[in-house]
């Protein structure tokens, strides 16, 4: 089954170009922090998604899903503690 | 930062996996990468979060600097010991083949130890750096 | 393939290392070193040393950011702000750039069996380390078992580094 993991693969990457994109272009920092934490979430779900079907139903597959439940709970919580930083220690006006 | 209760959660989930990543590299040096550097700072790290997050009143009260200066000289005096091992049996300084009845189990035993004492130097190392930069001075 | 990423690889950190000479701000520095040491491990990682590369990334990119980050704390500078411009120094970073390259093609190429590095020492590395230690890993084998004595070596830099930093960083106020 090549042809899945390598469409997986790629759209993987395509995501992360988008989000590191979207990091530099946006003007606010609140909409960069959510462009870096869609590259943290969907596309390493992506990438190891083809690994698991490249390696098929092997203890491997279970690490590397238990690999990305340890990457999303840790890259989750760093993006919420800077955006918690940047809500209590920022000067600037918060648009409610 | 005790009250944000996300940080919290997490950090009590995630503290326990780093501790037995840290165990895990270094009692597999033999067969990974791994080794007691590694381990070494991996375990600094897991105390070092610790101590972020709940407050440094709270990681003194679970390992307290003299602990951590006595176990940084422990790991060091357990390396020379296992080379005092093969003196004393007349051979040479730090040979293996002394230790146990055949020589590769005493190889074995041997490497075990001193990875060991390795892997406590450098954690309490790490440990100790991070509390002195911390007003460490104070709490003496 | 490989050498094509190594090359990209080695031209990121030629990036970075000119940002953090040029940079101000002490605190995107330290992150820039953070990111430096990762590339590194990364690098090791393509030329097949696994206990080089979790070393490097342990150490450079976990315990070093936050140690550093703790030193900015204790000397409260964020940001320094000279005049001076940083063309000089970007300048004398290059010469020694194009100077160490030169210097690195005389060097044997890894891997060949006749070469002076290769010598009888690392022939019977290779050959008697599994039967004689029992260890399948031929790193820790050679750190722990053949060479233990610089490995005691390293530790005692180790301690001593950490009683340095005990010396320096003590508080004598309340002391007599």
């Amino acid at each position: 089954m090549s042809m899945i993991e390598a469409i997986l693969l790629i759209l993987g990457g395509v995501t992360a170009l988008i989000g590191t994109i979207g990091c530099f272009k946006f003007k606010d920092f609140l909409s960069r922090t959510h462009a870096v934490s869609v590259v943290d979430t969907f596309s390493t779900l992506l990438i190891i998604l083809s690994l698991i079907i490249h390696n098929g139903f092997t203890l491997l597959s279970v690490k590397l899903f238990l690999i990305l439940i340890f990457l999303y709970i840790t890259g989750s919580t760093a993006i919420h503690v800077l955006t918690q930083a940047f809500l209590k220690y920022s000067k600037k006006e918060i648009i409610k | 930062m005790k009250h944000h209760t996300v940080l919290r959660i997490v950090t009590k989930l995630i503290i326990p996996l780093i501790l037995l990543f840290g165990l895990y590299i270094q009692f597999h040096g033999d067969y990974s990468a791994g080794g007691g550097f590694q381990a070494g700072v991996i375990i600094a790290s897991g105390f070092i979060l610790y101590n972020i997050i709940f407050g440094l009143e709270v990681g003194f009260s679970i390992l307290s600097i003299n602990m951590t200066k006595n176990l940084m000289a422990i790991g060091v005096l357990l390396y020379i010991a296992v080379g005092f091992m093969g003196i004393i049996q007349g051979l040479n300084f730090l040979e293996y083949n002394s230790l146990l009845s055949s020589s590769k189990e005493g190889q074995l035993l041997g490497i075990f130890l001193v990875e060991l004492g390795v892997g406590l130097t450098v954690s309490n190392v790490m440990i100790l750096i991070f509390y002195s930069f911390n007003n460490m001075g104070e709490k003496l | 393939m490989t050498i094509a990423l190594l090359y990209i690889l080695l031209s990121v950190l030629i990036v970075i290392s000119i940002y953090v000479i040029i940079s101000r701000n002490l605190f995107s520095v330290i992150i820039s070193t953070t990111i430096f040491s990762m590339v590194c491990a990364l690098i090791f990682l393509l030329l097949d040393a696994i206990d080089v590369s979790l070393t490097e990334a342990a150490v450079g990119a976990g315990i070093s950011t936050i140690l550093f980050l703790s030193t900015i704390r204790y000397v409260d500078i964020i940001a320094t702000d000279t005049k001076k411009s940083a063309v000089p120094i970007v300048i004398l970073f290059f010469l020694l750039l194009i100077s160490i390259s030169i210097l690195i093609y005389d060097l044997p190429e890894p891997g060949k069996a006749n070469v002076v590095n290769n010598s009888q020492a690392t022939k019977y590395y290779i050959n008697n380390s599994t039967t004689e230690m029992g260890v399948p890993n031929v790193v820790t084998s050679v750190l722990a078992g053949y060479r233990g004595f610089d490995t005691l070596g390293e530790v005692i830099v180790i301690f001593i580094a950490g009683i340095s930093v005990l010396g320096i960083l003590r508080n004598t106020k309340g002391r007599t």
